[in-house]
């Protein structure tokens, strides 16, 4: 391995490919700010734009595209409560009502720093441990998978803790929501309600648009309000964050990366499910859990540094098995094979010297994201000095667009009409639209594999329970899952015993 | 809104859409039929838990009054009805022009900024003339995402 890393370092100062970076980084990030336009998106537009460059300059800039759009989402999440990118939705829960504090610059850099520093530690993974971990990911099958979906979803019992069961009939919602379309079983179609472009299925990205963006702009053009949110630049913020997230969010921000690596290695699972994990776990350990969705920089730390982690995850068994831990590494795959690159332990040796200017380009780039990240966030937040009713109009506009643009297809613009009316009747009615759009995002996952454990049930003559607490990962998901849903109880079982201690004492004296 | 009431609204709206999946899930069967059942089967419980509830809450007294936030509902009806509209003549005019038309009508219709129509008209106008500009040159030059095609463009 050392033998590849000096040369590859060398690569990086490559005029050109310091360019690239830059270049696919501002992309990026713009493209991952833009409702609708998804990393994947992004990226494949840029496949046919390596053609022209070599290999490695080529790679190196797909990565920067890569890293700029799961980041970029953040902005969106966090200015207009729109996540750009599934990834960002736990980024809203924290980011939104910062910027709705007037605290948008300090979301914005929490978010970035937050991102930059995730996607370091994914790198730090890609580069010491890609053989074990990638061997480790091997050994999840369906039974884990629908575990490991099931423990996602029982963030829904710290997210809504204050009001479990509308959280929890919430989640099931979106979950029935995911059914719509062909069974994925006997290739039916399935609740279409008579509407035939119903049989292509609700996408995850135009209801989230409508759940989180449109119900915001009915919510808001009904607030009265002229602007977004009040916002008035504070010197100095950049530095006060930096120590913020030092200070007080160290932990956080390693135990998120380290999620969101794990979660990035597994093929289906991506930045939706890690930072909503990540989120939750940081919500069940912190001293004070009921600040969290108030607007606190750890929320979005959590959120942002786990979605950026899942990046090195993802780029982990695509490099050594050639299996694609997300969609944007399958692209990523795509161009490699294209240019005639075998993916496999092969990677590291007969072209070491890519490989290993790919990963390193990665640190750089998540380094140079801070800079370009800077100059932008400076841009964007000026959003929020145009007055609402114009904001509100364009995010209709942008809405619309973006979300035609995901299958070209107009039934996606009407999805996120009908899941804008959802979200703000939710909203009213004090249902969790957050613990329904993981419903929708994690419901076709789940369904698929409790698929594969029934299946493997009936080709082994076993019952069902066998399959699913056959494997000593099963039974800690299994585990982690009970924990979670008994978190919210634990807690206030805490909170009560601290009461009557406290109060104890007050008797005494 | 009375948090009762809430319970009740979200309660109806859970058991609705059990009923309404449950009323489509006559060809479906297998796997593919059990799970969506699990779920439909938790929801109509959960939906039947909340009416009860909320029923209870307003019996008893412990129904808390709302966070009583004025709501613009005029407002919220032009900007539901404008998307609406927005919408359905997309696929007629073509994608722009149905733009323009959403844009100048909704930015027009929901002026707030106490300007007289000349200066509201004006900028409606440098809204309209913005996003255009910027939808058509971010997806439609550089990346070369399609857009809805109509009569018009």
């Amino acid at each position: 391995m050392s033998e590849f890393i000096l040369p590859a370092i060398g690569h990086l100062f490559d005029p050109l490919n310091i360019f690239l970076m830059i270049a696919g980084l501002t992309g990026g990030i713009i493209v991952g700010a833009l409702p609708g336009l998804t990393a994947t998106m992004g990226v494949a537009l840029l496949v046919p734009v390596t053609f022209a460059l070599d290999s490695t300059s080529g790679l190196i800039m797909l990565g920067a595209v890569y890293v700029g759009a799961i980041y970029g989402g953040a902005n969106s999440a966090c200015l207009i409560c729109t996540p750009g990118t599934p990834s960002s939705v736990a980024t809203t829960f924290d980011g939104w009502p910062m910027c709705q504090n007037g605290e948008a610059d300090k979301a914005l850099l929490a978010s970035l720093l937050s991102s930059s520093f995730g996607g370091i530690v994914g790198t730090v993974f890609l580069l010491f441990l890609a053989a074990p971990l990638a061997r480790f990911a091997l050994r999840f099958g369906g039974p884990e998978s629908f575990w490991l979906c099931l423990f996602g979803l029982s963030t829904i019992a710290v997210m809504s803790s204050g009001n479990m069961v509308k959280g929890l009939i919430s989640g099931a919602l979106g979950m029935l929501v995911a059914t719509i379309g062909l069974d994925p079983h006997a290739a039916a179609p399935r609740f279409t309600f008579g509407y035939y472009p119903l049989i292509q299925g609700v996408e995850v990205i135009p209801a989230m648009i409508g759940l989180f963006s449109f119900s915001q702009v009915l919510y808001l053009v009904g607030s009265h309000k002229p602007y977004i949110a009040s916002y008035s630049p504070s010197p100095g913020v950049f530095g006060r964050v930096a120590r913020e997230l030092a200070r007080t969010c160290k932990v956080i921000l390693l135990r998120s990366s380290i999620i969101g690596t794990l979660v990035g290695m597994l093929p289906g699972a991506g930045g939706e499910i890690a930072s909503i994990i990540s989120y939750n776990e940081s919500k069940r350990w912190d001293k004070e859990p009921e600040r969290y969705g108030k607007g606190i920089v750890k929320g979005v730390a959590a959120s942002e540094s786990a979605n950026n982690a899942v990046i090195g995850g993802a780029l982990i068994p695509m490099l050594t098995l050639g299996i694609p831990g997300s969609a944007v590494a399958a692209v990523i795959l795509g161009a490699l094979l294209a240019k005639g690159i075998q993916p496999g332990f092969k990677v590291f040796t007969v072209t070491g010297d890519l490989a290993y200017t790919f990963i390193m380009s990665q640190f750089a780039v998540n380094l140079l994201m801070i800079p370009v990240g800077l100059v932008l966030i400076k841009i964007m937040v000026r959003l929020l000095s145009i007055r609402l009713t114009f904001v509100a109009i364009a995010i209709v506009m942008l809405s619309f667009i973006g979300s035609y643009a995901i299958r070209n297809s107009m039934l996606d613009v009407w999805i996120v009409i009908a899941f804008g009316f959802i979200g703000y009747f939710c909203n009213l009615v004090k249902l969790d639209t957050g613990a329904m759009a993981l419903g929708i995002i994690l419901g076709p996952m789940i369904e698929e594999n409790f698929g594969k454990c029934v299946s493997l049930s009936k080709a082994v003559d076993g019952s069902i329970l066998q399959v699913f607490l056959n494997s000593n990962i099963a039974l800690i998901l299994i585990f982690c899952t009970l924990l979670s849903l008994a978190t919210p109880f634990l807690l206030e079982w805490k909170r009560k015993r601290a009461r009557g201690a406290a109060g104890g004492e007050a008797k005494d004296a | 809104m009375r948090s009762g009431v809430k319970d009740i609204a979200a309660g109806l709206f859970s058991l609705l859409a059990a009923a309404a999946f449950f009323c489509q899930s006559g060809d479906v069967e297998g796997v593919g039929l059990l799970y969506p059942q699990l779920i439909m089967g938790f929801i109509a419980s959960g939906g039947v838990y909340l009416v009860a509830l909320g029923l209870w809450k307003r019996r008893s007294g412990r129904d808390e009054a709302g966070d009583g936030e004025a709501v613009a509902r005029t407002r919220v009806a032009m900007i539901a009805v404008g998307s609406l509209a927005y919408a359905l003549i997309i696929p007629l005019l073509g994608f722009y022009a149905a733009s323009v038309v959403f844009l100048f009508g909704s930015a027009m219709a929901l002026n707030d900024t106490g300007a007289g129509p000349r200066k509201a008209a004006l900028s409606a106008s440098v809204l309209t003339m913005i996003m255009c500009l910027a939808v058509w040159a971010g997806f439609s030059l550089l990346l070369h995402v399609p857009t809805p095609d109509g009569l018009l463009f």
